[in-house]
């Protein structure tokens, strides 16, 4: 029967080839952009600025990675990035988990205003914004602090309403028993709502530390002293601003992909471990009203 | 109660401590001289705090050099948006006209004209080619370079070309010719494209225009009508001469949609240019990276030529927009920020600027300059590779990269004419006009329509966009 009902199911055979030709082709189309990246950056500086598409280094060699690494002094934007990212991460997590629970509990008085108000901060264009949050920062002298990038975004309307969707999921009869029980709304908070709701944390986690990671506006907007500097601005800086016009200085291409692959293999092996999370997360969170 | 009153004595103190600080600050901050630079200071957090005190020792300052991490012209105008206020900023030349048609900026024309700095080491023609409507806003960062023909010396020697005689459009045309036809034929690299040219920005093709004796941008005329030279009748044997090297198979066809990095990864790793108008400083990068990869000079052996002769004798470049440094009209210390952009004029600030900090970049043996690891990662460019003061000497600096000083000499020579594109004044919206004129110019290169019909549908484009009068 079951065997049965999977055939059934099966897509007919030409639409499966072509269903699997065209997903090839999709991983070829996205993945060799990433292959010539990861090719390039262990290629020799004479070989990597050749033209033409390189898929394979030869002769292998890590000299791009040691010149970015010393050039740049690579891992203190490394380790601020880790930093800012990780603590900004988990203050977004915790504060738009306890706006989301308030939200979600159906007795808030002024529920659904503060809900569109907050809808409402998602459609402000950040750019509009940008002079009034440098005025804002530096009169709160949160200019050139690691504190300045990590509250700036430290909650967003965007995973509030995320995490408030999916606590409404939840039952509220397991709420209501923890009440008659005696637990206190903290309680309800700590040992239900976020025990269930792993999968949106982890979304939410995800998405931010991500965003984080390669955010370039903030950091240039509030940071000019260069020991504070981040990743995607260093990146940015060695690939854009580093390009010689009139100038002297030269970076090869070896050194500008072995920056991008550093920049980019934490995200890579952070999504690995936490997809499966992501996915279920953001459709559940998606389908709640 | 006693809990009481030790958290009221903790209050005081700490009011008492942070005021004591705050007072320290603003003490500080009185004689502080603030500066916001784009390219120039350190390349990283260190060396940005020794090119600091560098500063302050030569300047006797209290300075604080902020270099904003990237996007700098961002970040300028997010601060000036906020109303940050600085001592000194560092601009290009369409900023300062921005900013000084806006008021934001200090008249310095009284400090330059009574500085002796300035008379004793800024050529007066590099100063006036900064004016506006007879007013200085800004001091110089460096000496700007300018494109040139680079011509891979290495392939022509081969068939037999004397640069030397290449002085008009039909002598490149026969050059350029020949190198297809031997790189084809002889070494059997077929299609042969020999010279690429960056169609996007309508770059680099003032070597060409020189023989027409015409300038890229808009300029003003006598009773202030502005014009576009490109587009004048003039212009129309070089369009057309562009247009032939194009049928021809002389211009490699991705002039159109390729990049400049691709265009010099073409000229020096995989020759198949021979020829392009790149930057002087390119002149000595494309031998260096050549010698990185063992190919210099026996397969890359670029040189600099100055173009074509315009029909009064001289060879018209076009110098690079300036890059500058003005005093804010809201500046708090605008003496001491003239101080510094004096000091960046004086050969001894042209070798900070280029060279670095002595003991970090390059410690002096036998009263030479011997440039350390980090000096040499850092190619001798600390914001002015070629410092604008005349009395600085660049061989102070070693050994160059193979063919720069030549190629930055031609600058020098007395038939070569370096001025800016046409800026009208800072009127220009320069992004149109690349925008308009590579369009249109495009279609007439590419032989979709006469040159003509190109310049004039060109020219009604840029005045429907008020660019021209």
């Amino acid at each position: 029967m079951a065997k049965q009902l999977v055939k059934r199911d099966r897509l007919p055979l030409p639409v499966r080839i072509i269903n699997t030709a065209l997903l090839i082709f999709v991983v070829v189309l996205m993945g060799l952009p990433m292959l010539n990246v990861l090719a390039v950056s262990f290629s020799t500086q004479a070989k990597s600025d050749t033209p033409g598409l390189v898929l394979w280094p030869s002769p292998a060699t890590v000299q791009g990675y040691t010149f970015i690494w010393n050039h740049v002094r690579f891992a203190v934007p490394f380790f601020n990035t880790i930093y800012v990212s990780i603590v900004g991460t988990v203050l977004h997590v915790l504060m738009a988990s306890l706006a989301g629970y308030v939200l979600s509990q159906p007795q808030l008085p002024g529920r659904k205003t503060l809900t569109t108000f907050i809808l409402l901060t998602m459609t402000i264009p950040y750019e509009l914004t940008m002079i009034g949050i440098y005025a804002v920062n530096r009169d709160l002298h949160l200019t050139n602090t690691y504190a300045g990038l990590i509250i700036n975004g430290m909650i967003s309307g965007f995973s509030v309403l995320l995490m408030r969707n999916y606590f409404m999921g939840i039952p509220r009869s397991l709420a209501e028993s923890a009440r008659i029980d005696g637990a206190g709304e903290i309680r309800i908070f700590r040992s239900i709502s976020l025990r269930l709701s792993i999968s949106a944390l982890m979304t939410i986690g995800t998405l931010e530390l991500i965003r984080r990671w390669n955010n370039i506006t903030m950091t240039v907007t509030l940071i000019s002293d260069m020991k504070k500097w981040t990743l995607p601005v260093v990146l940015r800086y060695i690939l854009f601003d580093q390009t010689t016009t009139s100038g002297t200085s030269y970076i090869f291409a070896n050194a500008k992909m072995a920056a991008v692959v550093l920049t980019a293999v934490p995200l890579v092996v952070l999504y690995f471990f936490t997809q499966s999370f992501f996915s279920t997360g953001i459709m559940i969170g998606s389908i709640k009203e | 109660m006693k809990a009481n009153r030790f958290v009221t004595v903790l209050i005081v103190l700490v009011f008492l401590v942070g005021g004591l600080f705050a007072q320290g600050q603003v003490e500080r901050k009185a004689v502080e001289v603030k500066v916001l630079a784009g390219v120039t200071g350190g390349k990283d957090d260190t060396e940005n705090a020794l090119f600091e005190k560098e500063m302050e020792k030569a300047t006797g300052l209290n300075i604080t050099w902020e270099k904003p991490p990237s996007g700098y012209d961002q970040v300028l105008m997010q601060k000036l948006g906020a109303g940050e206020v600085y001592d000194l900023l560092y601009l290009n030349q369409f900023q300062m006209y921005a900013l000084a048609n806006q008021g934001a900026l200090t008249d310095l024309t009284s400090r330059i004209a009574a500085s002796s700095v300035y008379s004793e080491n800024v050529d007066p023609d590099e100063l006036a080619k900064i004016q506006m409507n007879g007013k200085y806003y800004a001091g110089f960062n460096k000496l700007e370079v300018f494109p040139l023909v680079n011509v891979n010396k290495a392939i022509t020697d081969k068939v037999g070309i004397n640069l030397n005689t290449l002085n008009t459009l039909e002598d490149y045309y026969q050059m350029l010719k020949k190198v297809k036809n031997y790189m084809e034929n002889t070494v059997g690299r077929k299609p042969y494209y020999p010279f690429f040219t960056y169609m996007p920005d309508i770059w680099d093709l003032q070597p060409w225009f020189s023989s027409a004796g015409v300038r890229r941008g808009v300029f003003k005329d006598a009773s202030g009508k502005k014009y576009a030279p490109f587009v004048q009748a003039q212009a129309k044997p070089v369009w057309e001469w562009l247009a032939k090297l194009y049928r021809e198979g002389l211009m490699d066809p991705a002039s159109f949609t390729g990049k400049t990095g691709d265009m010099r990864n073409k000229m020096w790793q995989s020759q198949e240019i021979v020829m392009d108008v790149d930057w002087a400083a390119w002149t000595g990068l494309y031998n260096n990276n050549a010698m990185t990869a063992g190919t210099y000079p026996h397969t890359v052996n670029v040189v600099g030529l100055p173009g074509t002769k315009s029909p009064s004798g001289t060879f018209m470049l076009e110098q690079g927009g300036a890059s500058l440094w003005a005093i804010p009209a809201n500046a708090k210390h605008p003496d001491e920020a003239f101080k510094i952009i004096e000091y960046m004029a004086t050969k001894e600030g042209g070798l900070l600027l280029s060279a670095g900090i002595e003991g970090y970049d390059y410690v002096i043996q036998d009263g030479k300059l011997a440039f350390t690891e980090v000096g040499l990662a850092h190619a001798k460019d600390h914001g002015a590779p070629f410092p604008i003061s005349t009395q600085f000497d660049l061989g102070v600096l070693g050994t160059m990269n193979p063919g720069v000083l030549e190629s930055v000499a031609i600058g020098k020579r007395a038939d070569v004419e370096v001025a800016p594109m046409g800026y009208a004044d800072g009127e220009l919206d320069a992004r149109k006009y690349y925008d308009i004129m590579s369009k249109w110019m495009t279609d007439c290169i590419m032989g979709k329509m006469s040159a003509d019909a190109a310049m004039r549908g060109a020219e009604n484009e840029l005045r429907i966009n008020s660019l021209i009068d």
